[in-house]
């Protein structure tokens, strides 16, 4: 229990919202979270007893490993469920004893008999999960209604608060966030998707596509046997997406497992990038499909000539507005906007089409 | 060879273009009718300002690309009965205009104009020209008026197929491979559809022997190195395509909305149209029972400020300031050009590309706008040039590598790549994927080498920029969508049923005949 001292508040509220349940948030100290969590814990670990209350196979407890070689601190799940578990790699049908990732230790409970599987699962749980796909955010229970939905015959002191693996559960979110998201994934299709689409062929690296000097529009398509290799044994892959920016990695996406591109925003104009596109397991195993991208290259952002006319009798420190700015230089002749004898703002060729719509309206 | 002195010049260049629309189906398609409005208010007016220019011998020399689809659209027989029959209906229309309009002074000199106007029009089109506007353009082109360009097949925007670099190449052939079968003689510049560049696009014209092109100003101002001469003088790629810079207060002159010459408030308001003034049954005569509203061309007011109240139009009034416009235009490069006249060592150029459709049709009064040009031109001895006769006159310029751009919404592909329409450029590669190992087949059957080519067609139909930007800026989004997804489900079909030897030839020959566009077309364009 030592290793909650070194976790952030943050944390820690997310320890007692999962595991203390309501209630949770009267606690307002780093004190009274580390007193409530420790007591709760205390019981659970103890107990190490799987939702029906039996005792847990020692073997199956999370460890500590390096992953990938070379990157310390990453944790992952030894599988060591008894036998006739499933290792799940996507969520069963509801009912049949496992949960989706996001469901809640005392979900589990009232699930019946695939007890020992469904802690297995619960250990891929991480703190964005509920957003990766509805059904988990469907199927949630509240916490207050835990005591109810635990079966009657559940022995067991303080069974509503049983966690299976208090350590599963304790390291499913590392402290650290292990990629950040940098665009958010679209929570919905602003169009609908093309109703004609070749599926047939299918593509073995992404491709790049300039939308303006900082985005990068990126699709692919792969060949169905290049996804499928890459998903072998993975669980429940994401889509990440890494873009680099000539030889160095600049950031990785993570993206819903369907999807097939992406906007990449915030990138420097005038620089060339690739990109790759691997499946991520939920237990940070990253696989690539395919090749990386060829390389493109952003236009340059438009350059702008500054200049300030500062006196010398001014002091410096009152700033630019404080003196008359110079017109701006401009190489050679500059074309500037010219006053015509027109009606500001009247609807003009450039407006927009009329309602019968022509095609070649709104340009430029 | 010796060098004559600088002087200042002006580049005009208008692209014609509309997308391929054909409903041999639906007597009145709403969207149909933008061939018939083009004709009626933007090409016939051009034509008939061009020839008048020329039997006043006002020298002309005027820089025009006709994309394919819309020499496709001006012979075809069908499409051209029909812009027969719209000319028909407006005549009929202003007869009832006249008459409606005869207790209000106003309104009734307007009404009469239109009647006037389209009977002018019924003869250039009926007997002048016997419904045959690619031979006119060729004849201006003969006579030393006009120097044609080619541009993309179906003006897909490239930097966007570049995915697919047989996509690119398809484009820029077949358009060159048109321009030649409709109009007779070799393009020597291209028109890059949308001005949409990307850096070694420059070759793909160069191995169709394109001898320039255009680009937008920052396509060329933030080459690597950056251009000693800015927008004022054509730069050479590496391939020996020279690209044309767009001069951005050119643009600004004709194009803005906020301070162009078009916003002028004595100038005919666009959207104020008696389609949407009159009462319903007034209309069928033009729109058809049973049909929607739409714009009928007869448009009474100008657009006198901001707001709804709207002053009557007055014709007269409209044209004249069209004439001190387009003096002012002149004027304009001319103060421009003279100071830059002494800093250069070659002709200084302000190149000024539209849309010719702006001339007309979003603004009524452009065709006198131009025509003043020209005669301002003349008058004071600015020069007017094509880029042919720039670069035989100044062969030597600077070697850079212009930059991706576009003359679009923020100048690159936003319009075009955006998350209501990403999904066409995605869904073009996989198609471009699948013809691609069919069109280098070394021996195809016949029935199925037809109906890849079709499927080739679908694919250049479906590539056309203008669906693209429709969905984006939002106009008749719905007829865009199932424009696309017609072609690339045609596509889909035909390509399959190759696969699976399932070919349907009467299918196939209904697929033709829906759109016969491009009919010397073969899989030659798309091979590697």
């Amino acid at each position: 229990m030592d290793d909650l001292k070194k976790l952030s508040v943050e944390r820690l509220r997310e320890l007692a919202r999962k595991h203390l349940g309501k209630g949770h948030s009267r606690l307002r100290t780093r004190a009274q979270l580390l007193a409530a969590l420790t007591g709760a814990l205390k019981v659970s670990s103890a107990g190490a007893a799987d939702p029906t209350g039996a005792p847990v196979p020692a073997d199956s407890r999370v460890r500590v490993v390096d992953f990938p070689p070379g990157r310390k601190g990453r944790v992952r799940a030894e599988h060591t469920a008894p036998k006739g578990g499933r290792r799940g790699r996507t969520a069963p049908p509801s009912g049949s004893g496992s949960t989706p990732r996001t469901a809640a230790p005392v979900a589990r409970q009232g699930a019946g008999g695939g007890g020992s599987n469904g802690s297995t699962r619960g250990a891929g749980g991480n703190g964005s999960a509920g957003r990766g796909d509805g059904s988990g955010g469907a199927r949630r229970p509240r916490a207050g209604a835990a005591p109810s939905a635990a079966p009657a015959s559940t022995p067991g002191p303080v069974a509503p608060r049983v966690e299976p693996v208090v350590e599963e559960a304790f390291f499913e979110t590392p402290q650290m966030p292990r990629r950040q998201r940098h665009t958010p994934v679209p929570l919905e299709q602003p169009e609908p998707g093309p109703l004609a689409s070749p599926r047939e062929v299918g593509t073995d690296a992404p491709l790049l596509l300039v939308r303006d000097p900082t985005t990068l529009f990126v699709f692919w398509d792969f060949r169905r046997e290049l996804e499928r290799g890459a998903a072998l044994g993975l669980r429940e892959p994401r889509v990440l997406l890494r873009i680099y920016r000539g030889a160095d990695l600049d950031r990785s996406l993570e993206l819903p497992l369907g999807a097939r591109s992406t906007y990449v925003s915030g990138l420097a104009s005038g620089e060339e990038y690739t990109a790759e596109v691997l499946l991520l397991g939920r237990d940070g195993w990253t696989r690539p499909i395919g090749n990386r991208s060829g390389a493109r290259q952003l236009p340059p952002g438009r350059l702008e000539v500054r200049t300030l006319r500062l006196p010398w009798s001014e002091p410096l420190g009152r700033g630019p507005g404080a003196s008359a700015a110079a017109p701006g230089r401009e190489p050679l002749d500059s074309p500037r906007r010219l006053t015509l004898p027109s009606s500001p703002g009247a609807r003009g060729p450039g407006h927009g089409p009329s309602p019968s719509g022509g095609p070649r309206s709104g340009r430029n | 060879m010796e060098m004559r002195p600088p002087r200042g010049a002006l580049l005009l260049v208008l692209h014609a273009h509309l997308p391929y629309v054909r409903h041999p189906d639906d007597e009145d398609h709403l969207e149909e009718e933008w061939l018939g409005e083009a004709v009626l208010e933007c090409y016939l007016p051009l034509l008939e300002v061009l020839e008048r220019l020329a039997a006043d011998r006002v020298p002309v020399r005027l820089t025009l690309s006709v994309t394919p689809t819309l020499l496709a659209m001006l012979e075809d027989p069908l499409l051209v009965s029909r812009v027969g029959r719209r000319l028909e209906r407006q005549r009929a229309l202003a007869e009832r205009e006249v008459r409606r309009t005869a207790h209000d002074a106003e309104l009734h000199r307007v009404a009469s104009f239109y009647q006037a106007r389209l009977e002018r029009l019924a003869e250039l089109w009926s007997v002048r020209h016997r419904g045959a506007l690619v031979p006119a353009f060729a004849a201006l082109a003969d006579r030393g008026l006009v120097e044609l360009i080619a541009s993309g097949a179906t003006h897909g925007f490239l930097p966007l197929l570049r995915t697919s670099a047989r996509a690119v190449r398809a484009q820029v052939a077949v358009g060159v491979a048109e321009h030649v079968r409709q109009l007779g003689r070799r393009p020597a510049g291209f028109w890059l559809p949308e001005c949409g560049y990307y850096p070694g696009l420059e070759q793909v014209l160069a191995a169709e022997g394109l001898r320039f092109t255009f680009l937008d100003a920052h396509g060329l101002t933030d080459a690597e190195p950056r251009p000693l001469l800015s927008v004022h003088a054509p730069a050479f790629t590496e391939s020996g395509v020279a690209v044309y810079a767009r001069d951005p207060e050119a643009s600004e002159q004709v194009w803005s909305s906020e301070v162009g010459y078009p916003a002028d408030p004595v100038y005919r308001d666009f959207y104020r149209d008696i389609g949407w003034d009159l009462p319903t049954d007034a209309l069928v005569p033009v729109v058809g029972p049973g049909r929607p509203r739409r714009a009928t061309g007869f448009k009474y007011h100008r657009i006198t400020g901001r707001g709804p109240d709207k002053a009557v139009w007055d014709p007269e009034l409209a044209f004249a300031r069209a004439g001190e416009h387009g003096r002012h235009f002149v004027q304009r490069v001319q103060e421009r050009t003279r100071a830059l006249v002494t800093r250069m060592d070659r002709d200084p150029l302000v190149v000024a590309p539209y849309d010719a459709e702006l001339f007309g049709h979003w603004w009524f009064e452009g065709p006198a706008f131009l025509e003043a040009l020209f005669r301002e031109a003349a008058r004071v001895g600015l020069s007017v040039v094509t880029p042919a006769d720039d670069l035989q006159a100044w062969p030597e310029a600077q070697v850079v590598a212009p930059v991706e751009s576009s003359w679009g919404e923020h100048g690159h592909a936003s319009m075009w790549l955006d998350p209501v329409n990403d999904w066409i450029p995605q869904a073009l590669h996989g198609c471009a994927q699948m013809l691609a190992p069919f069109a280098d087949a070394p021996r195809l059957d016949q029935v199925d080498e037809r109906a890849l080519v079709q499927a080739f067609r679908e694919l250049l139909l479906a590539q056309s920029s203008d669906f693209a930007f429709i969905l984006r800026s939002g106009t008749v989004t719905a007829y865009a969508r199932a424009r696309v997804q017609a072609h690339l489900a045609a596509f889909l079909e035909l390509v399959r049923a190759v696969r699976a030897g399932s070919l349907d030839p009467l299918r196939l020959h209904a697929l033709e005949d829906r759109d016969p566009v491009f009919p010397s077309l073969t899989l030659g364009p798309f091979r590697e």
